[in-house]
């Protein structure tokens, strides 16, 4: 959970309440499908819940918030910051 | 940055300020509302209010989940945090939100064992990494972080975790919206609406601000352009005499919502009664409260949680701020005996607060607008 501590560039949005979204790829996903490991945009890895979405599979894009992914979005939308 | 550099571009800000100007009527005073704590941080951090006509007022909303945390739940976590072979974990800003008996961060500095997480997730891997020890949760936000928790303790649950718990103040935000319009100090005219948590909830359970109260609601991004759009929909909306739930932010939320995500905060969560926001009172059916299933997980069960409601500090008005009544530089203590590195009150802690968005980016834009009035008269 480090790694996350360096995820804000400039230090100018809130990261610490866990309200901001990002849109995280999927690098592995657990054997029952629960859980991911999933890379920011600066490539840092995080675990995150996969359960509430369908469909999805290793380099899948998807909106993060808490730890948890809560919508797939097209691939071309990974690079969107969104808060 | 694809799907970025399009949404801060300063000429389509232009072009789009331009039409904004065009649709507005000049004799008329227009509020519009920003529901999220994340649009208040996009309009100071880009400037958006500039790009509005000065008769067209945003008014931030008590949509920052830090911000509306009352006094008393912030030292019920306190409490917790002293009890012994306890770890609270929270979220970062929860640390220095100011209880009645100080912050988290006092009671670590005094020996509690608080620690910082970046999502539920991570404090049950610290329940599970010590299993001699009582891992408490302190769970705060709206529809966008509730399911993490749920899904955390349906995890905990199915792995037979007996030593983590869950203290929650997770909140919804449409009692807060229909409170507001209620309320007989505050006239609005249109809403900016929560883009995601739409993404949870979709765009249904702001349709009674159309139906019941005859107000524009229009679902917005986060990129300074999107809040801009979302603006001049609304104000397009006025000026042909509509009142609908538009969605601006296609590019991301759905119109339904996430059943998968309502399933879940269904299993795990129900409805409080009533529940405390900070500035508003208490709001009926606001907040959720662990089910009966999961009752072993519930800290306040588990706890003995002084549960006082404490008063905020006479000098701090997040009350009004929050409500919108009062501009975060009108409060008396805003930027003097209140500031991020020392906040008194909750909307000066997380960055999505409205005193600490205006502190870090929106003062010195007023200094000189008011410089440009003192020139011209």
């Amino acid at each position: 959970m480090q790694e996350n501590a360096h995820r804000d560039d400039d230090m100018t949005f809130c990261i610490t309440c866990s309200d901001a979204a990002e849109s995280m790829r999927v690098a592995s996903i657990q054997a029952d499908g629960s859980i991911g490991t999933c890379l920011d945009l600066l490539g840092h890895r995080s675990d995150v819940f996969l359960g509430l979405i369908s469909d999805v599979e290793v380099g899948a894009e998807v909106l993060v918030h808490a730890g948890v992914a809560l919508l797939k979005l097209p691939s071309e939308k990974h690079e969107a910051t969104s808060r | 940055m694809k799907f970025v550099d399009e949404f801060r571009n300063a000429e389509l800000g232009a072009a789009l300020s331009e039409r904004i100007a065009s649709v507005v009527d000049p004799a008329r005073h227009y509020k519009i509302m920003e529901v999220c704590g994340g649009h208040t941080h996009t309009i100071y951090r880009y400037g958006v209010a500039d790009l509005l006509p000065p008769n067209v007022e945003l008014v931030h909303g008590p949509g920052c989940p830090v911000c509306v945390i009352p006094m008393g739940r912030v030292d019920d976590a306190i409490a917790i945090a002293k009890q012994p072979n306890v770890v609270l974990t929270c979220f970062g800003d929860m640390m220095r939100v100011p209880g009645g008996t100080g912050t988290l961060t006092d009671a670590k500095a005094a020996g509690a064992d608080v620690r910082m997480v970046y999502s539920p997730l991570d404090a049950l891997r610290i329940a599970q990494a010590s299993p001699d020890r009582e891992v408490v949760f302190f769970a705060v936000g709206f529809e966008t972080t509730a399911p993490s928790t749920a899904l955390t303790l349906l995890r905990a649950k199915a792995e037979g975790v007996r030593n983590f718990f869950v203290f929650s103040n997770h909140v919804t935000i449409v009692p807060p919206i229909r409170a507001l319009l209620e309320s007989p100090d505050l006239r609005l005219d249109g809403f900016i609406g929560p883009g995601h948590v739409c993404t949870v909830v979709g765009a249904r359970p702001f349709r009674f601000i159309a139906a019941d109260y005859g107000k524009p609601v229009v679902i917005s991004g986060f990129e300074p352009l999107d809040v801009l759009q979302s603006a001049y929909m609304i104000l397009c909306q006025l000026a042909d005499g509509r009142c609908e739930v538009e969605n601006q932010y296609t590019r991301v939320v759905p119109t339904e919502g996430n059943l998968a995500a309502f399933r879940v905060l269904a299993q795990v969560f129900d409805l409080r009664p009533h529940f405390e926001w900070r500035g508003l009172g208490f709001i009926s059916q606001s907040a959720l409260k662990l089910s009966a299933d999961f009752a072993d997980f519930d800290a306040e069960l588990r706890y003995a949680v002084p549960g006082v409601r404490v008063a905020d500090p006479k000098a701090c008005q997040c009350g009004e701020v929050l409500k919108g009544v009062i501009k975060p530089w009108e409060c008396k203590v805003f930027g003097t005996a209140c500031t991020p590195e020392h906040p008194i009150g909750t909307c000066m802690v997380s960055s999505e607060g409205a005193c600490a968005a205006y502190y870090n980016f929106g003062r010195l834009t007023r200094r000189r607008s008011e410089h440009r009035v003192e020139l011209a008269s």
